[in-house]
């Protein structure tokens, strides 16, 4: 499947699965992108997970313009009430319109999971057909099994007081996924 | 408790369900959903290559379990991760207790685990003094009334959201109002601040990966992923039917499980946790502590058994549960133990007590359904039936049934009996075709239905005038009739023989013929069903036919199927058993194969009909298409396709006998569905379904027709 074709399927998976998605050309574009999403959401303080490939987008700076708090402490109860939390996810599955989080830092799982928003920022290349397929690649590409794996399909939902679907109940209640064209 | 008791207890239990408006309508709700949710979510999948692969492999597992529980150990431990092995309830329980008691562990979270709800883990941990917290909201809800899941997969799915703002409002300590938006809001806030002070997760697992030593949740919520990161200790408790190959076999359990569960693409978070991974502990990252509790509790006892090692191929989707038709009219608090509908008294019948598992297996109508959408393809009512043979043979059938089978057994004796009820029964039909009021014990049968009465003169009367016309020149076929056309419905036998007659046959009446035997069959009365086996085989033979017919689907399998199988211990009956079977055709299968068309050119009949599938006809003969296309295409008639035509109309055998406050409500879901299709004829091939479903129709003044496939198609080729 072309990366086109590939993409197409993810959106609109992501999208069965009510979690945002842009594309975007650039690193640098991705941070302007994360800005622009945490200004709208009027978010107060914002959580970083730090990767050279965040960084790359030089989201910090950006960030800063706004206003906004920014911290990147392993602090769980300052993680609880953080407004948005940011990461890098190395990759995400078509078939699901899932992005795949292999991640065993506490730090970087707790800012997927504490914040009513996470914002994931992926490579566009990086966008594979199935579930299957994520599961061999991520244990080439790390060499073994990582410790902590999470495919993550929109929002955190239940459906469990009578068959209502609600968004947000232990987890975050918006996923914004960036895709970034630019190669890692 | 006495047996009667026991009767009694378990009949109150599905009055109180049936009378549970709040569940029954969310019941309701959710299994109208659920077929589109599911067909939309497996959409552009191979479901059926999906299915056997899964069936497969998970049948596989069961046969390797010793190695790969092994390798699991084997690689959960090189990761860090402590593996403990319980083979009871107990040891699990004790384990864990005697864990966080010398983890100093005074807090604990919870994610969703069934397997913790079968061995009433919370209890145990409150009485070593723990506090511990359900977090799926389902389960925290359930915990707050103090209840038991009704569903594996949705465990609230019986309680209003008035009824979780009561329960809400006692643990919060304030007045919470019914809005569910609101209501899950304050469960995060509160839930929140145990997960961030608990000392210890408790998590179940979907399953656990033995070539890596992972173990996988797949949840909605995103509870489980918190209850795996926060905590300094982990403890995940699995059954050991969970351990599966390597990650291609997990990722079809992925793609299978929520698209079955609940008609979701995928669920929200798919977690996998290999080994020891760090957490955060004061600020401070440390490695947390991971302990895995492969529990045995019966589950190798089921394994072992060669009937019910089937069972081993489920993945706890509980789609069974969710097109069940007598799931949806009782829930799941009736099953007595904790898990839930047909696989529920089988798992049930391993993992806790084969007693408590004896009333909730005769809740299922054996229509099949479950075993058409089940990701591992277990034959559920087939499990069903081997637990009620071995019930039986444990304890007897009772005496009444007994001496109805030993009755019906008796073929000379039975057919007079139902000759003198021809006759003696004009005082309760009026001189009608249907007796509306019964007296006594049986009035629940007739509240909801009228039932038919017994023909004047029985089909093998009518069959004998007919004969006389026989060359035995062209292709014999022997007529096996059943006793519903024999003797309520001789109509349906004149068509019939028509249609096979108008195709160049000349059909017989083995005059021997008695009961099929399958109601013995589903009483788990075996010896009855051996006695009619061999009655029914001698007659068939007779006069060496070409073919067998029968017009009831459940006739068709008995002869077709069941009495190779009942006869499989004696050689010389079970090579009879097998020619006579080799030749049994359903009507409609055989009328197609013989090529039955229209005489005139012109096609004879106008006009709408709907059809309804008869469980036995589609699920075992999988004759769905043939009589669709007979009706349309020989008979010229116009299909108006009725919502869930799949679902058992409630008759299935004796169930509406055993169970008429279930049956009816099943009946009259399926009167709604044929009446909003707007056709005033309903088409079926069976003739339980003729005397259910016309019963109904007649109950409701409803001017709708119900025939057998037969009876249209005899009236084309007349018209024609």
């Amino acid at each position: 499947m072309s990366s086109e074709k590939l993409f197409s399927v993810f959106k609109e998976k992501a999208g069965v699965m009510s979690a945002q998605v842009h594309r975007v050309g650039t690193w640098a574009q991705a941070g302007d992108l994360i800005a622009d999403q945490v200004k709208e959401l009027k978010a107060q303080r914002v959580h970083l997970f730090s990767t050279p490939q965040l960084e790359k987008t030089n989201c910090r700076a950006t960030l800063a313009k706004t206003g906004v708090t920014i911290s990147d402490k392993l602090d769980r109860h300052e993680l609880d009430i953080t407004d948005v939390g940011i990461t890098y996810v190395p990759y995400a599955v078509a078939e699901t319109g899932s992005i795949f989080h292999p991640e065993t830092d506490p730090l970087g799982r707790a800012v997927t999971m504490l914040s009513p928003t996470h914002i994931a920022v992926v490579p566009f290349n990086k966008i594979l057909p199935t579930v299957a397929d994520a599961l061999e690649t991520v244990v080439k590409d790390f060499g073994a099994v990582p410790g902590y794996m999470s495919f993550i399909s929109g929002p955190s939902r239940t459906a469990d007081i009578e068959r209502v679907l609600t968004i947000g109940v232990h987890g975050p209640s918006k996923l914004i996924v960036i895709l970034v064209d630019e190669g890692v | 408790m006495s047996n009667e008791q026991h009767n009694q207890d378990f009949k109150a239990s599905i009055q109180k369900a049936l009378n549970d408006q709040v569940m029954r309508g969310a019941l309701s709700r959710f299994a109208d959903a659920y077929p589109t949710a599911r067909k939309n979510a497996y959409e552009g999948v191979d479901i059926e290559a999906l299915r056997s692969e899964i069936a497969c492999a998970k049948g596989k597992n069961g046969e390797n379990l010793d190695q790969l529980i092994q390798l699991f150990t084997e690689n959960a431990t090189k990761r860090g991760a402590k593996v403990y092995f319980a083979k009871t309830a107990e040891d699990a329980n004790r384990y864990i207790a005697n864990l966080a008691i010398e983890k100093k562990v005074k807090k604990i979270v919870k994610s969703k685990s069934m397997a913790s709800e079968e061995i009433h883990l919370n209890d145990h941990l409150k009485k070593a003094g723990l506090i511990v917290n359900e977090t799926d909201l389902g389960e925290w809800i359930i915990q707050l009334a103090g209840q038991k899941p009704s569903h594996m997969v949705m465990p609230a799915i019986h309680l209003s959201k008035e009824q979780v703002a009561g329960y809400f409002s006692k643990e919060l300590k304030s007045d919470i109002p019914p809005d569910i938006p609101l209501m899950v809001q304050k469960a995060r806030v509160e839930l929140r601040t145990k997960f961030l002070e608990a000392d210890m997760g408790i998590s179940g697992a979907n399953f656990a990966v033995a070539e890596t030593g992972t173990i996988a949740t797949v949840t909605n919520e995103g509870n489980a992923r918190l209850t795996t990161t926060l905590p300094r200790v982990h403890v995940a408790l699995v059954g050991i039917e969970k351990v599966i190959n390597d990650f291609k076999e997990a990722a079809n359990i992925i793609k299978a499980l929520p698209k079955s569960a609940t008609g979701q693409l995928i669920t929200s978070y798919v977690t996998m946790v290999t080994g020891v991974t760090p957490t955060e502990v004061d600020g401070q990252v440390q490695d947390k502590e991971l302990h895995i509790v492969l529990m045995d509790n019966g589950r190798s006892d089921m394994l072992k058994d060669p009937k019910f090692k089937q069972a081993w191929q489920c993945i706890r989707c509980a789609s069974c549960l969710n097109v069940c038709p007598a799931y949806q009219m009782v829930g799941g608090h009736v099953y007595g133990h904790i898990y839930a509908g047909g696989i529920g008294a089988i798992l049930t019948f391993f993992f806790n007590d084969p007693t408590d598992a004896e009333k909730p297996q005769n809740l299922c109508l054996g229509c099949g359904r479950c075993t058409e959408v089940c990701p591992g393809k277990i034959p559920i009512p087939d499990l069903i039936l081997e637990m009620r043979r071995r019930m039986a043979q444990k304890k007897g059938i009772g005496l009444i049934p007994k001496a109805i089978f030993d009755l019906v057994a008796n073929r000379k004796l039975m057919h007079s009996l139902l000759r003198v009820a021809s006759i003696g029964q004009f005082p309760l039909t009026g001189g009608k075709p249907f007796i509306r009021h019964l007296p006594f014990f049986f009035s629940e049968l007739t509240k909801e239905r009228s039932l038919p009465a017994v023909a004047p003169k029985p089909f093998r009367d009518i069959a004998k005038e007919r004969e006389k016309k026989n060359t035995g020149k062209k292709k014999r076929v022997n007529f096996y009739a059943g006793c519903l056309i024999d003797f309520v419905y001789p109509h349906i036998g004149t068509a019939v023989y028509d249609v096979l007659e108008h195709a160049g046959c000349e059909v017989y009446f083995p005059w021997e013929q008695a009961c099929c035997g399958a109601p013995a069959k589903y009483m788990g009365d075996t010896d009855s069903q051996t006695r009619l086996a061999k009655q029914n085989v001698a007659a068939m033979e007779e006069g060496n036919p070409d073919y067998i017919v029968s017009a009831c689907p459940t006739c068709t399998v008995a002869m077709m199927e069941d009495v190779v199988e009942v006869l499989k211990e004696d050689p010389a009956w079970h090579e009879r058993a097998k020619k006579v079977a080799a030749k049994v055709r359903d009507f409609s299968a055989l009328a197609e194969e013989l090529g039955v068309k229209a005489p005139g050119k012109k096609k004879s009949l106008k006009g709408k009909f709907t059809y309804h599938d008869s469980c036995h006809y589609r699920r075992h003969l999988h004759l769905s298409d043939v009589p669709r296309k007979l009706l349309t295409e020989v008979a010229g008639m116009e299909l108006v396709e009725m919502k869930d035509s799949d679902q058992c109309c409630g008759m299935a055998g004796s169930y509406l006998v055993k169970f008429p406050e279930i049956s009816a409500p099943i009946l009259q879901k399926k009167l709604d569905n044929i009446a909003a299709t707007g056709s005033e004829l309903v088409c079926v091939d069976c003739p339980g379904c003729v005397m259910q479903i016309a019963g109904g129709l007649d109950k409701r003044h409803s001017s709708v027709k119900i025939r057998h496939t037969a009876e249209i198609l005899a009236e084309a080729l007349r018209k024609g």
